[in-house]
């Protein structure tokens, strides 16, 4: 197995390295490498099998999601939204949400968002802790599956139609 | 008769002035987008940035709404001190009202203190480390995403399921990778896996393609 911690472009020549170096091992990266990005760098054939993780469900799998996506398609922006525009998405509507509550004013505005409890997002139930952190309980797991990051459980590696390496 | 033209011409610039008033009938406010536009990481920067934006366009749409959105995008270029550059510009911009912060973890952590000094809200919408928000306690910082501890623990403890059990780490060297060394390497440990040795790759990765390959472990 070869963890790697780090973002999308070295993990691109990490991958590389491995296969120009006959190196046979499971590759599993972080958050970091899900970007569609990663997948056009090494192409398809490269990247299939990789692993990696992600916080919050999948958006085309939350009632909002299918919402967001059809919306962004709308707008014909030319770059997808990657892993995490629905973060971006969601962060941009609960700081709306609380200027529209208690008005365009910065200490209002922060005591507003620290009051965030099981407030319904795209990227499912936002709570705040006390200190400002989500608490998200759902990771997702995602492998590199033609050319796409496919959910796990979606897969053909966890149906056992195809094997992660050395499996 | 020139009495009257100019009587006319005042009717006429008073229509206007009533017309743009009923046009811009909410004050706008002003919210910042903040992250990587550029650089290596740049996709992931502007797939935000585009998905701020949506909520903003879609919001504006909204008659019910009190104020009118406009978003202030600045680049971060997953860099700490281009990060704390840009952090200050919207913080000390008494005009924006809130961000929607980083994507870099390096980036994030770097500004944290500019936020809190400025008593600027922000909501961070894609770093990882959990230095973030639990390094202090400061009420200006919030993150809707989670931290890399929820992650590497499901990540160890799948792998292990999946019936592996030795791991080469190999990491960027920026407290980043290093938080991910760390955490992964604790959950795996403690549930039966083993790591020999991490090893590092040149820091320059996270914010360019690296000119050199990163070594294997």
């Amino acid at each position: 197995m070869i963890y790697f911690g780090g973002l999308t472009p070295l993990g691109v020549r990490i991958r590389q390295q491995m296969d120009r170096l006959g190196v046979n091992a499971q590759f599993e990266g972080t958050s970091g490498i899900k970007s569609d990005a990663y997948i056009e760098g090494l192409g398809a054939k490269l990247a299939e099998g990789s692993l990696c993780f992600l916080e919050g469900a999948p958006a085309e799998k939350l009632p909002g999601g299918a919402f967001f996506m059809s919306s962004y398609q709308k707008q014909k922006y030319n770059e997808s939204p990657e892993a995490y525009g629905p973060f971006a998405f969601a962060a941009t509507n609960l700081v709306i949400d609380a200027i529209e509550k208690v008005g365009p004013n910065r200490k209002r505005v922060i005591a507003e968002l620290n009051t965030t409890r099981d407030r319904d997002s795209i990227i499912g139930k936002i709570t705040f802790d006390d200190h400002g952190q989500n608490i998200v309980p759902l990771i997702t797991k995602y492998v590199a599956q033609d050319g796409k990051w496919v959910v796990w459980e979606d897969s053909e590696y966890a149906t056992g139609k195809r094997k992660l390496k050395g499996r | 008769m020139r009495h009257a033209l100019l009587k006319l011409a005042l009717v006429s610039a008073l229509a206007l002035l009533s017309g743009a008033g009923v046009v811009s009938a909410k004050d706008t406010v002003k919210i910042a987008f903040i992250g990587p536009l550029t650089g290596g990481v740049s996709a992931n920067g502007i797939g935000g940035r585009n998905s701020a934006d949506l909520a903003v366009r879609l919001r504006n749409q909204d008659a019910k709404n009190k104020y009118h959105y406009e978003l202030v995008s600045l680049d971060d270029e997953c860099k700490a001190n281009i990060a704390v550059q840009v952090a200050t510009k919207a913080a000390s911009d008494n005009a924006i009202t809130a961000g929607i912060t980083h994507y870099c973890s390096v980036t994030a952590i770097a500004t944290v203190d500019t936020y809190h000094k400025f008593g600027f809200p922000v909501v961070v919408w894609g770093a990882v480390l959990p230095d973030i928000t639990y390094r202090n306690k400061y009420a200006e910082v919030h993150r809707v995403n989670g931290t890399m501890i929820n992650q590497n623990e499901e990540a160890a403890k799948f792998m292990l399921k999946q019936g592996y059990r030795t791991w080469a780490i190999i990491h960027d060297t920026t407290d980043y990778g290093k938080g991910h060394d760390k955490y992964f390497t604790e959950h795996l440990t403690k549930n039966g896996g083993k790591v020999p040795r991490a090893s590092a790759s040149p820091p320059t990765s996270r914010t360019s393609p690296p000119s050199s390959p990163g070594r294997r472990s």
